[in-house]
């Protein structure tokens, strides 16, 4: 990763959180006008996404690209079925349902062309958060590449859970909303998903 | 409540989605068990560990909005390329075929009819001439020949025809 492109990431990130959370009505009204076929209001509802639809894909797929493509394909679809959309769910919860099963269809074409799911692609950088050492720095990368792995080699099911409750932080509703299933199930799910996450982790010294 | 029922609610208790009652439960039993209290202080760890897993998520919109355009101003598909597209595909192709074999086969053993060639064919077989047979009534308990005229009246016998007779005469 070129120092060049590292600074360009930096300025995309910067400039994602710094990009405030819209309340409902302003949402709604973006919604309303992606539905009536502006595509600046589309663009805007992607900078304002673009950073949890990428970062769950990449938290599905582990890979850069694929997460790329996937994000990318995702806010196609939303753009095409817009329309469909008749607000009786949460907006974030009908689009990382989309993400989720465009993950899947990826996740389906790589057991076809049987490549392996543990080529974990981290020419991305870690967001250095705080000032840190380059040791720090290593330490943590090479703690996230054991985690990734872990992770990937969990059941999709599991690893879908962990994505969405532990790094977007949804509510159990939520979580149930995207995976179109009960609450009772997110929750003996989310229980068996972390079980599975800490003995993976464990076989690892982590 | 035993140690294992109380475990499977550890997870709704670290995201405080318990109602009270349980809490109150959950927290007796993590008091006196080091096993729960382990699994819990690893659920805080990972989960802060997965936070941190934030990339710089690469700037989708202008790449989106391209293949938006892309796909608006592609041409819009009419009915016959729809059709042409539904009709070559080789799951269509192959169903077709299928169905055009199993309709052929099946019309076949509905409107056969054997030929008299195929009569005699059959006869020679079973070693019985249809006409041998018809001549000869002797032979005709040895096999039923194919095509054999139905005749209306039927012999019943003497003995039969007398007692007919008595019947109607009465």
């Amino acid at each position: 990763m070129s120092v060049t492109s590292l600074s360009a990431d930096m300025e995309t990130y910067s400039e994602i959180i710094q990009v405030e959370e819209f309340d409902s009505q302003q949402e709604r009204e973006l919604i309303l006008r992606c539905q009536e076929r502006d595509t600046a209001a589309m663009g805007t509802l992607v900078v304002q996404y673009q950073h949890w639809v990428y970062n769950i894909a990449f938290g599905m797929l582990g890979h850069h690209e694929d997460a790329q493509d996937a994000a990318q394909d995702a806010f196609l679809s939303v753009w095409q079925n817009i329309d469909s959309f008749q607000f009786r769910s949460r907006f974030s919860t009908w689009l990382y349902r989309i993400v989720r099963n465009k993950c899947l269809n990826v996740i389906d074409q790589r057991k076809r062309r049987k490549t392996d799911p543990m080529e974990i692609d981290d020419s991305q950088p870690w967001v250095p958060l705080d000032t840190v050492t380059p040791e720090q720095e290593a330490l943590r990368t090479e703690q996230n590449e054991i985690l990734h792995a872990a992770l990937d080699r969990l059941k999709e099911s599991y690893r879908t859970i962990l994505i969405l409750r532990e790094l977007r932080e949804l509510s159990y509703e939520e979580i149930a909303e995207v995976l179109n299933c009960t609450l009772g199930r997110v929750k003996s799910r989310l229980h068996e998903a972390r079980k599975a996450l800490r003995a993976e982790l464990e076989r690892t010294d982590w | 409540m035993k140690h294992q029922r109380i475990q499977k609610h550890l997870s709704a208790y670290f995201d405080n989605e318990l109602t009270s009652v349980l809490r109150k439960k959950v927290e007796d039993h993590l008091r006196v068990c080091q096993e729960c209290t382990e699994m819990l202080e690893d659920f805080k760890v990972n989960r802060e560990r997965i936070a941190e897993l934030v990339h710089p998520a690469p700037s989708l919109k202008n790449a989106v909005l391209a293949k938006i355009r892309e796909t608006e101003n592609a041409p819009q598909e009419n009915f016959l390329s729809t059709l042409r597209r539904w009709v070559f595909r080789p799951i269509t192709v192959g169903a077709t075929a299928l169905s055009t074999v199993c309709l052929v086969v099946a019309l076949y053993f509905f409107t056969y009819t054997p030929s008299p060639q195929y009569d005699e064919l059959i006869d020679f077989y079973f070693g019985v001439h249809t006409q041998e047979v018809a001549n000869n009534p002797l032979k005709s308990n040895v096999a039923t020949p194919l095509n054999t005229p139905v005749t209306d009246t039927e012999d019943f016998g003497e003995e039969t025809d007398t007692l007919l007779d008595i019947f109607f005469q009465d």
